[in-house]
């Protein structure tokens, strides 16, 4: 039931909702920094950079989930009058469930690809001539080195090498 | 001669049977399939209803915001369809319906001199497109029966830098629409600039939005021209993903549909052939009887005749 503490917080994929919870705290990363939401925030929509966003439940625990980028949008009285914080992202995981080994692993093998097909390693040449002559190849082996990275980093590994 | 007939007959029962069997099987595989394809249209429906909404607070918190990413077109010389069609057949007007559609869509941009490209979903497109040496840009193949985000990413990408990087001045999208189990609708529809959430609402909208109440209250990080540019191609990729698991349920239904025509056809052809069978192997037996009873009189009629003929020959 509507507990008086804490608010109504989703984090949603396209394919799963991974959480549809009550939460005293919210804290993810923004363009600008990283953000924390408490009850009573003002509305907000937000772009998510790649990164962990951490969930306080009202009973006191705290969930972490990788996000792959997305969007966080804040609403006022549109639940029992309450906040609500829904957080959409296209790939997101939560962090007990992420693969430290195959994350490793898919680091070490996307960052080979990277090299291999010449791209430089991190900087993306997106629309280097306005053409969608950008190698897919690449961009995907860098969307998986990115990916890769922010895996580890929720997981609490500190990067190789 | 007469039992010719009923051997064909029967082989032609037998293979109709067969058919049945086959049809029958493939009708029920496609309605489990219905149900997990319902599944999985509910499980990304939260996404999609939030990115919707996202979208409407962007729109309608900073109006001068849109930019050419949102609304009408001002004017469209060049554009990028994508088609969103099956791998496979044997599914009622599935296909054909939707790529008469995107034909009609092609039909009318080469009358009004608009530059088209095409990006298709599906091995029916791909075949039907290359028949008619109609150039395709990018064709899809393997996911229309099980698509999934990243599969919608990948068309989405296709799809989508395009638009961004101002190639084309609009993305339109034709598929299936799935309504409910009883109902699917083919639907071209505008992909990019994203449709206007505050026009599509139109009237319907209602107090209850609380639309006017909302406008320039909500804060937008970054600010919300900026947003709209991250969120214009999401928004389009979840679309797209949208689109296609409603393809691929809407496929499914039309096969399950299809199928079960098909077994009830085949079951009506066994019972039309039988009967005729069934008339042929009577009127042979009828034949035969008569035969045998023709054969006996005329036995008959012969030994009486040979005594006859003999008390005759020894009178000469």
């Amino acid at each position: 039931m509507a507990e008086e503490q804490g608010y109504a917080v989703t984090l949603v994929t396209p394919e799963r909702v991974l959480v549809e919870a009550r939460a005293t705290q919210v804290v993810l990363r923004t363009a600008d920094g990283d953000a924390t939401f408490l009850d009573g925030h003002t509305p907000l929509v937000g772009a998510i950079v790649p990164g962990a966003v951490r969930i306080t439940g009202d009973e006191g625990t705290e969930r972490t989930f990788a996000v792959h980028g997305g969007f966080v949008q804040v609403e006022k009285g549109v639940v029992d009058d309450g906040t609500r914080v829904t957080i959409l992202s296209p790939v997101a995981e939560p962090a007990d469930e992420i693969d430290v080994p195959r994350a490793q692993a898919a680091l070490a093998g996307a960052e080979a690809r990277v090299a291999e097909l010449g791209g430089p390693a991190g900087g993306a040449p997106h629309g280097a001539d306005g053409e969608a002559g950008v190698d897919p190849e690449l961009v995907d082996a860098q969307a998986a080195v990115e990916r890769a990275r922010v895996r580890l980093e929720v997981a609490g590994v500190t990067e190789h090498a | 001669m007469a039992g010719g007939k009923e051997r064909l007959l029967r082989r032609r029962i037998r293979s109709i049977q067969s058919t049945k069997k086959i049809t029958k099987a493939m009708e029920l595989i496609a309605a489990s399939q219905i149900v997990k394809a319902q599944g999985r249209i509910a499980a990304s429906r939260p996404y999609r209803d939030g990115m919707a909404r996202v979208v409407l607070e962007t729109a309608v918190g900073d109006p001068t915001a849109a930019g050419r990413l949102l609304g009408e077109p001002e004017q469209v010389a060049r554009e990028l369809v994508v088609v969103i069609v099956a791998d496979r057949g044997l599914c009622g007007g599935y296909n054909t319906s939707v790529l008469r559609a995107a034909e009609r869509l092609l039909a009318e941009g080469r009358a009004t001199g608009v530059e088209q490209r095409l990006v298709t979903v599906g091995k029916k497109a791909q075949n039907y497109f290359n028949f008619r040496r109609q150039p395709v840009e990018r064709s899809f193949t393997g996911i229309s029966e099980k698509p999934t985000f990243v599969d919608a990413r990948a068309v989405a990408t296709m799809a989508v830098a395009p638009f961004v990087a101002g190639e084309v001045d609009r993305v339109r999208l034709v598929s299936t629409r799935f309504l409910s189990a009883g109902s699917q609708v083919v639907e071209a529809r505008q992909l990019l600039p994203l449709v206007d959430p505050r026009a599509a609402a139109g009237g319907e909208a209602g107090p209850g939005t609380g639309e006017e109440v909302r406008a320039g209250y909500t804060e937008f990080e970054p600010d919300a021209a900026t947003l709209l540019e991250t969120l214009a191609p999401v928004a389009a990729e979840t679309e797209i993903f949208g689109a296609l698991l409603e393809a691929s349920a809407s496929e499914v239904t039309a096969r399950q549909r299809a199928m079960a025509a098909a077994s009830e056809n085949a079951e009506e052809l066994i019972k039309k052939y039988s009967r005729i069978m069934n008339r042929a192997r009577q009127d042979t037996i009828t034949t035969e009887i008569m035969e045998i009873v023709g054969g006996a009189e005329a036995l008959r009629a012969a030994a009486a005749g040979e005594d006859a003929g003999l008390a005759i020959a020894l009178e000469a």
